[in-house]
This record gives structure tokens, sequence and C-alpha cells, in this order.
């Protein structure tokens, strides 16, 4: 019950955080350089078509009817149109492919980052000073800084130097394979259902190495913070209780350190999550990979200026779902925050 | 006891045994029967606690040698960051070429490393070497000066929000979620986009991206320090509300602040390089990751000029964190959440 009131009370919260970022991503919009009517003149227009394209746009109504056209568009799916694909390409249909092949990588990193970094640092904290946590903590030392790109990087200088060529360096399928029916958001969902293995192993072993360099960076973060908590948590007196009592080690740790121990470590993935997209931008865009990072990046050299406040406002859109998420899964897993 | 006391009861004592041994079957199974005895006592402490004795020194021994490894990996922190700041100090003097040099172009480019360029040189004939010492000044710089901006309204909010509470803080929590709510790198690359990549709009955007973290952990510190004695008594004396804020509650709360500033300063250079690969960095200094940038495309004829910059961001941004995790460990061993 009291969870049901939590959930309520922290969509109440969202809802003045959404309309401030609208507030924000709108006067972004108006603080562009450059006058978009008189971008869209044609060399010899005269000053009625200049006048027509202002009225057309819109941009000559006080700023708060602006506003609410802006608002009006928002919400019904009318993000403007992009210069850089193609000419005036409706954006919201660019954005449905694009955003599903983002997700889809972000996703499936940050799940296995959870589950790796949940192990390596549950591994590192319950065998403490033994060789096991000595190599994960060189391990983390290492990684804990190298900023997702630069795995990358690194890995396509290996590719160049050595006669070592099993991995793909860019795209997401090889050139000449088929495109899977686009029948559901993911693409691997589409390579399944229509029956061609051969185009989902492709796709995975493109795949390999920007999953595995954004994971890296998240993995390391996520088993310190889990090692630091559980160390803290293996402190407690009530696991020094259930081991007087006789509890065996690996039922301590798995029933009452690791459920203890784990509420910092989904804030810790919460904030990776964003950490994933500003990575994400940059693989894509080392990449190759036509996703929603290399759709704001083109726009940004470009200057596509609806493309930008399209991609900036779906990013914080995901971020807030995903830090909502993580916050209810706080309040499930922590009676104290539900109450409080 | 007089000594002839001592000697009867000596002379009493050996009559006993001497009347046992006249009686070899009892004697024989009393040996038996004391034998069974000894069989079913358990087996004397004083082996157990000599075993564990043992252990202990053993333990000893290992703990000696984790607080030798932990006090020599901070050390190298310390020496990571030493080196860096002495790059950056005394770069002119180090460096083989000028500046003017190192920024203007010559005709041997992507040349490989030889006498005169002893890391090769890059995009127009730009010493490798000279760029990334050169690269060292402005990284450290954005560095400190983004951290400071964080940390300075950081603390000043953080405080507000606890100290004062109620709408106060509800109010400060409100503006860090949004500024939270927009992944960091995303809005950084957008506010680039529009108002131009000048260094001061980098810094400036680089700090606020902070603020909230710092704010989060003194607000928690003052929630706890607020209702200790010494703040009751210093109301009672008569302290004023700034005085107590800044006298009493910070330097108690600042314990936290000083080791994620510490992992921000490598956050921070880390950030920095990926704006800088993606382009968008002060166009009249030097950068690391524009370095990456400009040479991403030769990496197969000139994986040098890629190299040495990630080299350089990698060995900057591990030396900030071991020492982070060094401050940790000195200050407070049970400190809960890791940061980054």
């Amino acid at each position: 019950m009291s969870l049901i009131r939590f959930i309520l009370r922290r969509l109440l919260t969202i809802i003045p955080t959404l309309f401030v970022i609208l507030v924000i991503t709108f006067i972004m919009t108006r603080m562009l350089p450059g006058d978009p009517a008189m971008l869209r003149m044609a060399p010899r227009a005269t000053y009625e078509d200049y006048l027509r394209e202002v009225a057309r746009l819109g941009l000559d109504q006080p700023i708060y009817v602006q506003f609410l056209v802006f608002l009006g568009d928002i919400f019904s799916g009318n993000w403007g149109n992009s210069y850089i694909v193609g000419r005036d390409y409706p954006i919201w249909l660019l954005i449905n492919k694009k955003l599903s092949m983002s997700l889809e990588i972000m996703v499936i990193s940050m799940v296995i980052a959870i589950i790796l970094g949940f192990k390596l640092g549950k591994v590192s904290a319950a065998n403490q000073n033994t060789k096991r946590d000595n190599l994960a903590k060189i391990f983390t030392y290492i990684f804990v800084s190298i900023p997702a790109f630069v795995i990358i990087t690194y890995f396509m200088q290996l590719y160049v130097a050595t006669p070592l060529r099993i991995l793909p360096i860019f795209g997401y399928k090889t050139a000449g394979y088929p495109e899977p029916p686009q029948i559901t958001f993911s693409h691997i969902i589409n390579c399944i259902l229509s029956g061609n293995i051969y185009l989902l192993f492709d796709y995975l072993w493109h795949l390999i190495i920007p999953v595995s360099a954004l994971t890296i960076v998240q993995l390391v973060r996520i088993s310190r913070q889990m090692r630091a908590s559980m160390i803290s948590t293996l402190e407690e007196d009530y696991i020094r209780t259930a081991y007087a009592k006789g509890v065996k080690r690996r039922y301590v740790i798995k029933k009452h350190a690791l459920k203890n121990s784990v509420a910092p470590v989904i804030v810790v993935s919460g904030m990776g999550f964003s950490a994933v997209l500003g990575g994400m931008i940059a693989v894509e865009v080392v990449y190759q990979l036509p996703g929603m990072g290399k759709f704001f990046y083109d726009a940004i050299l470009g200057s596509d200026y609806n493309v930008i406040i399209a991609s900036v406002w779906t990013f914080s859109i995901i971020v807030i779902i995903f830090n909502f998420f993580s916050d209810v899964i706080i309040a499930a897993l922590d009676p104290r925050i539900k109450l409080k | 006891m007089s000594n002839t006391k001592i000697q009867e009861k000596e002379q009493e004592f050996n009559n006993i045994e001497e009347n046992l041994e006249g009686n070899f079957n009892s004697k024989l199974i009393s040996k038996i029967t004391n034998g069974f005895k000894f069989l079913f006592i358990p087996k004397p402490r004083i082996e157990r606690f000599q075993a564990s004795g043992m252990q202990y020194q053993d333990r000893k021994k290992k703990n000696k040698i984790k607080g030798w490894l932990k006090s020599t990996f901070t050390f190298i922190g310390v020496l990571l960051i030493l080196i860096i700041i002495s790059i950056a100090l005394f770069g002119p003097w180090i460096a083989p070429y000028s500046y003017e040099e190192a920024m203007g172009s010559s005709l041997n480019f992507w040349n490989p490393p030889s006498l005169e360029n002893p890391l090769g040189t890059g995009f127009a004939g730009r010493d490798v070497l000279s760029r990334i010492i050169y690269g060292t000044r402005t990284a450290l710089v954005t560095a400190l000066l983004s951290v400071s901006i964080s940390l300075i309204f950081g603390i000043i909010l953080g405080m507000l929000a606890g100290y004062y509470g109620k709408w106060v803080d509800s109010i400060i929590m409100r503006v860090m979620d949004i500024i939270l709510a927009f992944p960091g790198l995303i809005f950084a690359l957008a506010f680039l986009a529009i108002l131009g990549a000048k260094f001061s709009y980098i810094v400036w955007i680089l700090g606020v991206i902070g603020i909230p973290y710092y704010s989060r952990l003194i607000r928690s510190s003052v929630f706890k320090e607020k209702e200790l004695d010494y703040i009751a008594a210093a109301k009672v004396s008569g302290a004023n509300n700034w005085r107590i804020m800044f006298k009493h509650i910070l330097p108690n709360s600042i314990q936290p602040v000083i080791i994620s500033m510490s992992f921000d300063i490598g956050r921070a250079m880390i950030n920095l390089t990926i704006l800088g690969f993606l382009g968008f960095n002060d166009p009249e200094f030097i950068d690391w990751g524009r370095d990456i940038f400009s040479g991403r495309r030769q990496i197969w004829r000139a994986p040098w000029a890629v190299f040495w910059p990630g080299v350089m961001i990698l060995i900057s941004a591990i030396g900030f964190m071991i020492v982070g995790d060094g401050l940790r460990d000195a200050l407070d061993p049970r400190f809960h959440l890791v940061t980054r």
C-alpha cells in the first residue's frame, strides 16, 4: 500500500521536472543563433515571402502563444522536420528506429554490467585479501577511468597494428546483408522473427565491441560500489550474530548481506545509465552506428536545431523514466524509504 | 610449613607410589583406565591457542603486506598527480617545440617517432610530445576550475537546503533533480552547440553538471549535524545562522566532499576529453580529446597520434582516482557511498 503511495508521490514530483525541462528546451529553441525563416529563404526571395514564412512558422505571435504551440507539437508527435536526413523529413518517424537501436545497446550493456558488477563486487567483498579480491581490485583500478571511446580506439589500433582481425571495427551489419522486417521495436527480436539466424549472429558479432566498451566502464563502477557497501554491511552486528548462530558463510552472504547492501548500488546504476547515454554518443560516432547518439551529433555539426531539441527531449525523458524506476526499486527493497 | 612437615609429606607421597608398585595388576589397570579417560577428554586448549596464535600472526603479516600495498598504490597515485602537475607547470620548458609550433603546421605530418619528434607527428606536422605536454595544462586548469565551481555552489546550496529545511530544501532539491535529469554530456553538447565552444562556457557547464552531487552530500551531513549538541550550544551563545553554518557545521561535514573532490577532478578531465573528442573544445587551446578526434581517421597510418593522448588521459584520471581511494581509506574506512 505504501509502495503505491510512494509511486504516486514520485510521479507527482516528476511532472514539474518534466515541465521545467520543456521550458528549458523551448528557451534553447529560441536562443539559437540565426533566423529560421531567413534560413528557409530561397536566394531571390522577397520581403513578402519572408513575412509569409514567419507567419507560417508562427514566429510573429507572442512568446506564450509560441510556447503553447510548442507544447501542443511536442505532445502530438509533431517534432519538426530534419534538414540533415533528406529535406524536411519528419523527425518522429526517424527517431523510432534510431532510438530502438540505441536503447537496445544501452539496455544490454547496463544489464550485463549490473549482473557482472554484482558478482564481481560480491566476490571481492566476500573474499577480502585473497587472490580473487586482489585480481578484482587490480582490474578495477586499471579500468576505473577509461572513457568508453578510448577503449574502442585502442581496440581499433590493435586491429590495425596486428594481424588480429576478428571483430569488426564499424557498422552494425555487414554490407549487403538485408534488413529484417520492422515488426517489433528491437532489432534482435526482428532478426529472430524473420527466421534469418545469420542476420542475428552478424548483428551480435558487430555489437560485441560497443557493448563491451560501455559495459566495462559501468561494471567497474558498480562493482566498486558493491564491494564498498558489502564491506560495510559485513561489519554489522547482525552478520556476526548469524555467524555465531552457526549459519554457513555462503548463506549469510546471500541472505543477509546482499540484500542490505544493494541500495547504493542501485543509485550508482541509475547514475551509470546517464553516463552510458553520454558515452553512447562517442561510441556511436566512433563505431558509425545509426543510433540516437550519432543522430544528435550529426545534427550538432550540421546545425539542425529541430533534431537537437528533439534528441535532448528524448534523452531527458529516458533518463527521468530510468531514475524513476530505480527509485521505485529502492523503495520496494527498503521499507524505510517507502515510509519516509 | 616447617621443613620436617614437608619432608613427611614427601615421604607419604613416595610411600603411596611404592605401595602401587608392589601391586602390579592394579597399577596396570589404573594406568589403562586413566588412558581411556584421556581419550574422551578433548584436546587441550593450549594447542588450539597456539594454532590461532599462528593464524593471527599470519594475518598480521598479510595485513602488513596489504597495508604496504595500499600505501604503495596511494604513493603511485600521488606520484602520478605530481608528475601531471609538474608537466603542467613546467610545460614550456620541457616541451621540445614551442606553443606556436605545436599549434602551427608544417609539412612532415603523420611521421613515425624519430629523433626530432620523439613520439611522432600528428595532424598538421604537430609534434605529439609537445601537444600532450601543453594539453596537460588545459585539462588540469579546466578540471580544477569546474570542480571549484561545483564545490562552491554545491556547498552553499547544500548547506542552505540542509540547515533551513522545509520549503527551501524542497526547492533546492527540485532544482538539483532537474539538473540531474539531463544526462550530463548531452546537456553540455546542446549548450555548446548553441552558444559556441568557448573556454568559459565549457568550464561553467562542467561545473554546473557537478553541483547536485556535492549539494546532496553536504545536505545529508548537515541533517545529521543539526541535531548535535554543540549546534544547540552555539545557538544559545547567540551565534547567527551563517556563523553556525560556516564555522561549525562546515568543517565537520567537509570530509566526504574532500574525497569526492579528488574523484571529481578525474571525472572532469574525462568529460573534457569526451567533449574534445566530439569536437567541442576551445580552438585556441590544445586538448587531448581533440587530438584523438583529429587522429581518428589516420589510425591506419599513424597510431601513435592517437595512442599517446589516450595514455595521458588514462594516467591522469587513474592518478586522481587512486588518490581519492587512498584518501577515503585514510579518513574513514567505513565510508558507505563510493564516489565513482
